[in-house]
């Protein structure tokens, strides 16, 4: 379970994230919705440990990140705004380093690997480097760094950019195997079908402050209106009014 | 602690020794001072007592000191201010292991291409100076005597560009830092090698400096003080640890890690 209590942080002045409040079950997907600049990707940082929250703390499967970042590190997976490849290694070794860092034991990664590339369709280029590789493809080999050491919680930020159909269809049906699996997903987004198929609870977020939780049906109901769009719309707009 | 600083060297010299034009590049930069030291043993002459001869060894050394810090030069600039902005760094800190172990195995594969640089301008140094007879036979086994405070130096000049390479917002500021400290180490090097005795007393406590001297005098006369050397090897690995540290720390800012 991951718990974000009254989170702040600013950068100078600006608070991207202000008194931010929401909690991820675990065998659940929960969607962090929002525009640009809301305050998404930050949030998702300070859960992984690479930014420190001004105020406000953070629980991942009961390890506070800011306070020992190397343990709650070890049950938590992550793709964050970008794949972060190294270019000159291959599919295999850009898994194999992470899986290295994570300490699992030779034989254990080695087959672990195995599995994993086969599961996203990489064998057959999983010994080139990843410099020629389509956005897809690299969107899997991230995906299979992440989720290499079978993570407790994953975070994943706007994983669909860029992506073709199939390989979102393939990441969908993932993400809902892993939930049902026991994992507790994080998922940020600012596409509404993404969104609605996928996510368990939705957490909308807007100038860095939450402005409604729940599933689909209770943010439309919470809003008054009849579609997530409605109500993503509705919230954000009154949170705007609000801080005008 | 130091297993985890053993994967990321390991890759980190996975990676590298897969990125030719940074190979050429550093290879060149070993390579230029015995290249121009050779060319300067046909242009003048070098045996005997004359002029060429005793510039020999003073050319040597400070090429010398340039190729300590030349040979890790373009791989430590890439392994942190580069990663970060192709944001390659990101995912790597949210792995458990802590920046310093990070910042340690990253130092551990930098100092490899540092020490080897050395190595081989050092024996390419040995080649020409050998062939234009421009050392004492004594030269070699003083070399040895040297060995602790310029494998040191290496060390150190790895430890400093990761330090700058960490403090860089990107790999453009990261390559302009690290181009000058080449020119600096030059600089310095030139300027003792001239003024040797304005380094007298003290030139075992001060990095670069000391190992000019060292360099000098041991090429030149074969004669090398030990007890200094060893001074020097000390003061200089300590300048090592020092940066480090300091780099280690500084990977705990927000600011480093998005290079904002």
């Amino acid at each position: 379970m991951i718990q974000v209590r009254q989170v702040t942080k600013r950068f100078d002045a600006f608070a991207a994230v202000s008194n931010l409040s929401f909690d991820a079950d675990n065998r659940a997907i929960t969607g962090l919705l929002g525009a640009n600049g809301a305050g998404k990707t930050t949030t998702l940082r300070m859960i992984a440990g690479v930014l420190s929250p001004d105020e406000g703390a953070i629980h991942v499967g009961g390890e506070n990140p800011q306070a020992n970042a190397v343990a709650a590190q070890e049950r938590l997976g992550a793709l964050l705004d970008h794949t972060g490849l190294y270019q000159r290694l291959t599919a295999r070794e850009n898994i194999e380093y992470f899986a290295e860092l994570r300490g699992m034991p030779r034989e254990m990664r080695r087959e672990r690997i195995r599995v994993m590339l086969a599961d996203l369709g990489l064998t057959a280029v999983a010994d080139r480097a990843v410099v020629g590789f389509s956005q897809g493809e690299r969107m899997k080999v991230a995906l299979g760094r992440a989720l290499v050491h079978r993570p407790a919680h994953l975070l994943l930020d706007e994983p669909t950019n860029g992506l073709d159909v199939s390989t979102q269809r393939m990441l969908r049906g993932l993400l809902k195997a892993l939930r049902d699996s026991g994992t507790c997903i994080v998922f940020s987004s600012h596409v509404l079908g993404d969104v609605e198929d996928l996510c368990d609870r939705i957490v909308v977020i807007a100038k860095g402050s939450v402005v409604g939780e729940g599933t689909t049906e209770e943010l439309c109901r919470m809003s008054g209106t009849a579609t997530l769009e409605g109500a993503f719309l509705k919230l954000t707009e009154d949170a705007e009014k609000t801080s005008c | 602690m130091l297993r985890n600083s053993w994967i990321v060297a390991r890759k980190e010299l996975l990676d590298h020794l897969r990125d030719g034009r940074a190979l050429a590049s550093a290879a060149l930069y070993i390579l230029m001072g015995p290249l121009v030291v050779w060319l300067v043993v046909f242009a003048i002459g070098s045996g005997g007592n004359g002029a060429g001869a005793r510039i020999l060894p003073v050319m040597a050394s400070v090429f010398a000191l340039v190729a300590a810090f030349s040979g890790s030069m373009s791989m430590a600039m890439d392994m942190i201010a580069g990663e970060r902005e192709r944001r390659s760094l990101l995912p790597l800190l949210m792995n458990s292991v802590s920046r310093f172990e990070i910042i340690v195995g990253k130092w551990l594969a930098a100092s490899v291409f540092a020490v080897g640089g050395l190595l081989v301008n050092v024996l390419a140094f040995g080649a020409v100076l050998a062939f234009a007879a421009a050392t004492p036979s004594t030269a070699a086994s003083s070399l040895l005597l040297m060995a602790p405070a310029l494998v040191t130096l290496a060390l150190a000049a790895a430890a400093l560009q990761i330090l700058i390479s960490t403090l860089c917002r990107n790999l453009k500021e990261a390559n302009t830092y690290l181009s000058m400290m080449i020119f600096v180490v030059m600089g310095v090097g030139m300027w003792f090698a001239f003024r040797p005795q304005s380094a007298a007393g003290w030139w075992y406590l001060a990095p670069i400096a000391g190992q000019q001297f060292l360099l000098q005098r041991g090429l030149a006369t074969g004669e090398l003080p030990v007890l200094e050397s060893l001074i020097l090897a000390a003061t200089t690995a300590a300048s090592a640890v020092l940066a480090l540290v300091y780099a280690g720390r500084s990977m705990r800012r927000d600011a480093i890690v998005y290079g904002n």
